[in-house]
């Protein structure tokens, strides 16, 4: 017994060694260093030294930064509800009327974005989001008598234009969890609520959605940690502009750490924006465990 | 209730049905026309207008010049292999490192277990991205600057597939291990010729949920190489759009078509499986 006891110790400690000595180096000790070297002057030419807060007090007075938190907490805002909300509809329409082949083709279909990448999908609509008014947007919109946009010539504009991309990409994901948990839940509480007269609506209201708080929580945390970050759509669409338009903290922390190589400012800024992602989903997460 | 009353009802279940149909229906044109687009455009010859008017494709020149230009003079093809090397491998060894952690997590006593897999656990909600900077600077003293190392490396240790194959471990009955112990059976066989069938199912799902999201990641490939012959498709691509070369519209989704088509292709053989690994991801909230 204690021989077995002795060879579960090692081989315990060799096959899980791999995984967690990367993680160490990789995603462990990187949280210390950035809290660390968010207090110095890090960068390209000098040697280090310790500045106290003066990162963090220069934040305060940096416009760029000031756009890059607006864009950011607007793209969480808009990103975040409307994922939500979509994906929970599509996947209750799905689940409720169309567990046919024809809800597998819209399935498989709205899946496509989520094959390819965000940067892709970014490259594409860059050119569908023309200001000629021959862009496909454009066209689209002309039908209704509405007169040509310069979508990723402005700010708003492109900042609304990403949100657009996301949510396509962002509902073709967590549409699928969404659909896998109302299959999840047993098929005698709606055969039950049918009995009882419920019609579908309220079948959905009363059954499914208190069925899917763990998965909506889990949504919401996943797609908010997610949307704090944005930076590839930013990139492939817009490289951030029109001036600072589109251009999001992550974008800000990569231009600040390897254009400007200001490695301890823009480790300041990741700090920032790593408590904001913990203080948001420490949010919600309070949010669903305050209504049981 | 009157015959009027059942009938209005009626009226109005079908016509909530029909506005459900018509909504997923837009959803899908706006979800798939844009690859439509991408690959109707790659296949024109000087596209001037974006237009795709019953014009412009009766007037357009069909070919596969677009995706000759692009094979030929942009080095795609070194790209497209540099990303399949990267994301097989990231594939590859996170599938492995993964079944592997969780295996020792689920099966084997050692002291510290429960708390590192709380470890695993709690790194889920680490914002990667928000770690660059230091991950950079670790890759450079290591060494992994400029090398496709670098890609793969950081990113092979996966919380994420570690806490899935964990839940799937519940499969592998005790019993056959300890079996499979009294027959004398070595460790490194009894991981590989009796665990790994076991869960295989759960490691193509995990394997496929790598695949794509390493052969679509940006931000980190792009810091750690410099040198264009690294580039993967991804920054490649990311490079062509609103470059230089933007304006050719037709050669740049003949390079978006190239970088979509091979995930594409396996989504379309696997699809199955692509979904449940997003779907089980779900579940482990």
């Amino acid at each position: 017994m204690k021989k077995k006891k002795l060879k579960d110790l090692f081989t315990g400690y060799a096959f899980a060694a791999p995984s967690t000595l990367l993680l160490i180096t990789f995603l462990i000790i990187p949280i210390f260093m950035v809290f660390y070297f968010s207090f110095t002057n890090y960068s390209a030419k000098q040697n280090v030294d310790w500045v106290g807060l003066q990162n963090y007090l220069r934040i305060l007075k940096d416009p760029a930064v000031r756009y890059a938190l607006k864009n950011t907490l607007l793209f969480v805002l808009v990103q975040v509800p409307l994922v939500t909300v979509l994906s929970l509809a599509v996947a209750g329409i799905l689940a409720q009327q169309h567990r046919n082949r024809f809800g597998s083709f819209v399935r498989s279909a709205l899946f496509v974005p989520v094959v390819c990448s965000l940067t892709l999908l970014g490259s594409v609509w860059y050119y569908l989001f023309s200001s000629d008014p021959s862009g496909v947007v454009n066209t689209v919109l002309s039908w209704f008598g509405i007169a040509a946009v310069d979508w990723l010539g402005q700010g708003n504009t492109a900042m609304a234009a990403l949100c657009f991309v996301n949510i396509v990409r962002s509902v073709g994901y967590f549409l699928v969890i969404y659909y896998a948990a109302i299959m999840d839940i047993p098929r005698s509480y709606l055969e039950a609520a049918e009995v009882d007269g419920a019609n579908r609506i309220q079948q959905f209201f009363h059954i499914i959605l208190p069925n899917l708080k763990g998965t909506t929580n889990f949504v919401v945390v996943i797609n908010t940690i997610w949307a704090f970050q944005i930076f590839d759509l930013a990139y492939s669409m817009t490289r951030g502009g029109p001036g600072y338009g589109t251009t999001t903290m992550i974008y800000r922390i990569y231009q600040e750490g390897f254009w400007n190589w200001k490695m301890g400012y823009a480790c300041a800024l990741a700090v920032m924006l790593f408590l904001m992602i913990l203080t948001a989903s420490g949010i919600i997460k309070r949010i669903f465990r305050a209504d049981d | 209730m009157n015959l009027t009353a059942i009938r209005r009802k009626k009226f109005f279940s079908r016509l909530l049905w029909l506005l459900a149909v018509l909504f997923l229906l837009l959803l899908v044109v706006v979800a798939v026309f844009p690859f439509v687009y991408m690959a109707i455009v790659s296949l024109m010859e000087n596209v001037m207008s974006m237009k795709l008017s019953a014009n412009t494709l009766k007037k357009a020149v069909w070919s596969l010049n677009n995706y000759k230009k692009v094979l030929l003079t942009s080095n795609f093809a070194r790209y497209l292999l540099n990303s399949v090397i990267v994301s097989g491998m990231s594939c590859l060894l996170s599938c492995l490192f993964s079944t592997m952690t969780a295996y020792a997590f689920s099966k084997k006593q050692f002291a510290g277990r429960d708390r590192l897999r709380g470890i695993f656990l709690a790194t889920m909600m680490v914002p990667g991205e928000c770690m660059i900077i230091p991950m950079y600077l670790i890759a450079r003293k290591l060494g992994l600057v400029n090398t496709l190392a670098a890609m793969i490396i950081p990113l092979i240790s996966s919380a994420f597939g570690t806490t899935m194959m964990y839940s799937f471990m519940k499969n592998v009955p005790d019993e056959l291990l300890e079996a499979a112990d009294i027959d004398g059976c070595g460790e490194l066989r009894k991981f590989f010729s009796i665990v790994f069938p076991l869960v295989k199912s759960a490691v193509v799902s995990l394997a496929i949920f790598i695949f794509i999201s390493s052969w679509g990641s940006l931000l980190w490939p792009l810091l750690t190489t410099t040198k264009m012959e690294l580039s993967t498709v991804t920054m490649a691509i990311a490079r062509m759009s609103g470059g230089e070369k933007a304006t050719n519209f037709g050669y740049v989704m003949a390079g978006n078509t190239l970088g979509f088509l091979p995930p594409f292709i396996l989504y379309c053989f696997l699809q199955k499986q692509f979904v449940e690994g997003i779907a089980l991801s779900g579940t482990k909230g």
